[in-house]
C-alpha cells in the first residue's frame, strides 16, 4: 500500500485508455505520454497497460508502507527521498516507511510513477483510467487527495526476482536504483528542435497555398518575452483592447480572462509583484480564480 | 452508396457520407455502423458515428503485421471500399423507441415559464408540444450518453441563456435554439431547462453505458413530481 501525504497539483491513476465507447460519448482518457507510461511499467516488470500515477507539474508526497519496486519516467519533476535525488528511467527499490517527494519541474510537465504489480483499482468499462468529468475510473473517479491509501496488486514473478536482487544491495539506504537506465534514444524529451509529424486532414485544402507551404517550412517558436515592461503592456492591451500583436506584427483579437505567471522563471516573484502593480495602475482588478468560479460565470 | 475517405491522423479514417444534417445521411451512417456491428474487422479499434460521417479507428501496428508494401491507411480503405459499395440505401431499419419520462416545470424545469413567454405560449402548451413530438437521436457525444436529438417543433425554439449555469443536474431536459437535449451528467451549460428525467442516461456499470444510441427514436412522457420522486427511489433501491 502507498499513502498520499500531499496530493500535488493533479495526480490521477491512468492506463492506456478506455476504448470502444466513443460512440457513446465516452472519451478515451488515459495517459498523455503513453511512451513514458509504457516504459515505466516495463521497468518494474508490469504489462504496458498497468495503471500508473500520472503526476502533473507539481508532484505529490507519497509514503510507502512496505518495500516497493518503482520507476519514474517522463518529465523530470525532481523526485527525491530523504533529500537524495531519485534517478528516472530505471527500476528503483524503495524501502518501507520512506517518503517520495517531488520538487521543481525541470523538463516536461508530466511524470509517470509505476509500481510493481500496478495499482489495485477496479476496471470501469475495461479501463482503470480516471475520467474526471464523468467521475469514473482510477481511484474513486477523482484526483488523489491527502490521506488516500492505494492498494497495490501483487507483483509478478519477474518483479519478485528484481525485488529479491535489489534487497541484497539496499542495506541501510532508503532506496537503491540500478546503475543502468533506459537508452537516451528512447527518451522523448530532448533539447534539439523537436519535430511534430503531421498528416494532412480533411480541411487542409481550404488553406491558401502560401499558408500550406509556410506551415511545413517555418520553425515555430514558443515565444517568451523577457522584458517586464513589454510583458505588462501586452497584458494590459489584451485586457483593455482585446488585441495582441503576433510575431508577424499583425493585430489579432483575443479575449484574455486569466494571466498565468510561470513560477519557475528566474525573476518570477519580482515579475508577479511588478505586473500586479501595473494592472492596478491601469484600473484592472485581479480576482482569485477560486472566487471567480464561485461568483463569476463563463460561457460554454 | 456515395462516400469519401479522409485520413484522421495515422490511426483513423473518416468516412464522409453526406454534407448536410438530414435523415438520408443519418440512415447511411446507421447502415454503416450496423454493418460494423455485424461484421467487425479484427484491426478495428472502434467506430464513431456523427451527423454526416463515421470515423473508423484502427491499429496500424496490428495491420503492419499482415501487410507489406501498403500503408495501413490504404489497406483499411481497401477493406472498407467493397463494403460501402455493396450497401444500398434502405436495406436496414433497426429502430428502437425509447420513452423518456420528464417532470416538466417547477424546481426541476426553472426555465419553462421563460420558454413559454418567449414563444407566446402557456407552459402547458410548451409541455404538450415538447412531449408530443417524434424525436430522432442523430448521434451521442459531447458528454457520455448525451444525445443530439432532431425533430423539435420550432414553436418552442428558444435561444440559450445569456449567462450559462455553472452546474446543471444530471437528467435535466433543455432547449437551445431549435434543439432539445438531456444532460446525462452534471456539467456547466447554457440551455433553457424545462424539466428533468429520473432515468439515468449514463450507466458506466452497465453493458451498454449509454441508454440511448444513434438511430433511436425518443418520446418524452410528462410525469408528476410524485412520480418523479417515486422513480428516483426505485432506481436507488435497485442500486443498493
Amino acid at each position: 500500500m502507498i499513502k498520499i501525504i500531499k496530493p500535488g497539483l493533479l495526480t490521477t491513476i491512468q492506463d492506456l485508455g478506455r476504448y470502444g465507447f466513443q460512440k457513446f460519448g465516452v472519451i478515451v482518457s488515459g495517459v498523455m505520454d503513453s511512451l513514458s507510461h509504457r516504459i515505466a511499467n516495463l521497468l518494474v516488470g508490469n504489462e504496458e497497460n498497468a495503471p500508473t500515477l500520472e503526476i502533473t507539474m507539481v508532484g505529490p508526497v507519497i509514503e510507502f508502507e512496505r518495500d516497493t519496486l518503482i520507476s519514474i519516467c517522463g518529465g523530470d519533476l525532481s523526485p527525491s527521498i530523504d533529500g537524495k535525488f531519485v534517478p528516472l528511467w530505471r527500476p528503483v527499490l524503495v524501502k518501507k516507511g520512506s517518503q517520495l517527494r517531488f520538487g521543481q519541474c525541470k523538463t516536461g510537465c508530466r511524470s509517470y510513477l509505476a509500481v510493481a504489480g500496478g495499482f489495485d483499482v477496479p476496471r470501469v468499462m475495461g479501463s482503470t483510467s480516471t475520467y474526471l468529468r464523468a467521475g469514473i475510473g482510477g481511484f474513486k473517479g477523482r484526483p488523489l487527495k491527502t490521506g488516500d491509501e492505494l492498494k497495490l496488486s501483487p507483483p509478478n514473478n519477474r518483479s519478485v526476482q528484481m525485488i529479491h536482487d535489489f534487497s541484497t544491495k539496499i542495506g541501510d539506504q532508503k532506496f537503491v536504483a540500478t546503475k543502468w537506465s533506459v537508452s537516451a534514444g528512447f527518451i522523448p524529451i530532448s533539447n534539439k528542435i523537436p519535430s511534430i509529424r503531421v498528416i494532412k486532414g480533411r480541411q487542409y485544402q481550404l488553406f491558401s497555398k502560401e499558408s500550406q507551404k509556410s506551415f511545413f517550412r517555418e520553425p515555430f517558436e514558443i515565444t517568451i518575452i523577457k522584458d517586464h515592461d513589454v510583458s505588462c503592456r501586452q497584458v494590459i492591451r489584451m485586457v483593455k483592447e482585446g488585441k495582441v500583436t503576433s510575431l508577424q506584427g499583425k493585430d489579432v483579437s483575443i479575449q484574455a480572462d486569466t494571466i498565468c505567471i510561470h513560477g519557475d522563471g528566474e525573476h518570477a516573484l519580482d515579475f508577479a509583484k511588478y505586473i500586479r502593480k501595473a494592472l492596478k495602475e491601469a484600473n484592472i482588478t485581479v480576482t482569485k480564480l477560486g472566487d471567480f468560479l464561485k461568483y463569476g460565470s463563463f460561457s460554454f | 452508396m456515395d462516400y469519401l475517405f479522409h485520413p484522421l491522423g495515422d490511426n483513423a479514417v473518416i468516412i464522409e457520407l453526406g454534407e448536410d444534417i438530414n435523415l438520408e445521411t443519418h440512415q447511411k451512417v446507421n447502415m454503416v455502423t450496423t454493418l460494423f456491428d455485424e461484421q467487425p474487422f479484427e484491426w478495428m479499434i472502434e467506430y464513431v458515428p456523427a451527423f454526416t460521417t463515421v470515423t473508423v479507428f484502427y491499429d496500424p501496428l496490428k495491420i503492419s503485421d499482415f501487410i507489406s508494401y501498403t500503408l495501413p491507411y490504404d489497406y483499411v480503405c481497401g477493406q472498407l471500399k467493397p463494403l460501402l459499395e455493396s450497401l444500398k440505401i434502405g436495406e436496414f431499419s433497426s429502430e428502437r423507441i425509447v420513452e423518456i419520462p420528464v417532470c416538466y416545470g417547477g424546481e426541476l424545469g426553472p426555465d419553462l415559464e421563460y420558454v413559454a413567454e418567449y414563444n407566446g405560449l402557456t407552459p402547458e402548451e410548451v409541455i404538450h408540444i415538447h412531449s408530443s413530438g417524434d424525436y430522432l437521436v442523430y448521434m451521442i457525444g459531447f458528454a457520455p450518453g448525451f444525445p443530439y436529438i432532431g425533430g423539435m417543433s420550432e414553436k418552442i425554439a428558444t435561444p440559450r441563456r445569456e449567462s450559462p449555469r455553472l452546474k446543471i443536474p444530471a437528467g435535466s431536459v433543455g432547449i437551445a435554439g431549435k434543439q432539445t437535449g438531456i444532460y446525462p451528467i452534471e456539467t456547466p451549460g447554457g440551455w433553457q431547462l424545462i424539466g428533468r428525467t429520473p432515468i439515468k442516461l449514463f450507466r458506466p456499470d452497465d453493458k451498454s453505458p449509454s441508454l440511448l444510441k444513434a438511430g433511436d427514436k425518443i418520446r418524452f412522457k410528462p410525469i408528476t413530481i410524485e412520480e418523479y420522486k417515486q422513480w428516483k427511489e426505485d432506481v436507488s433501491d435497485k442500486n443498493h
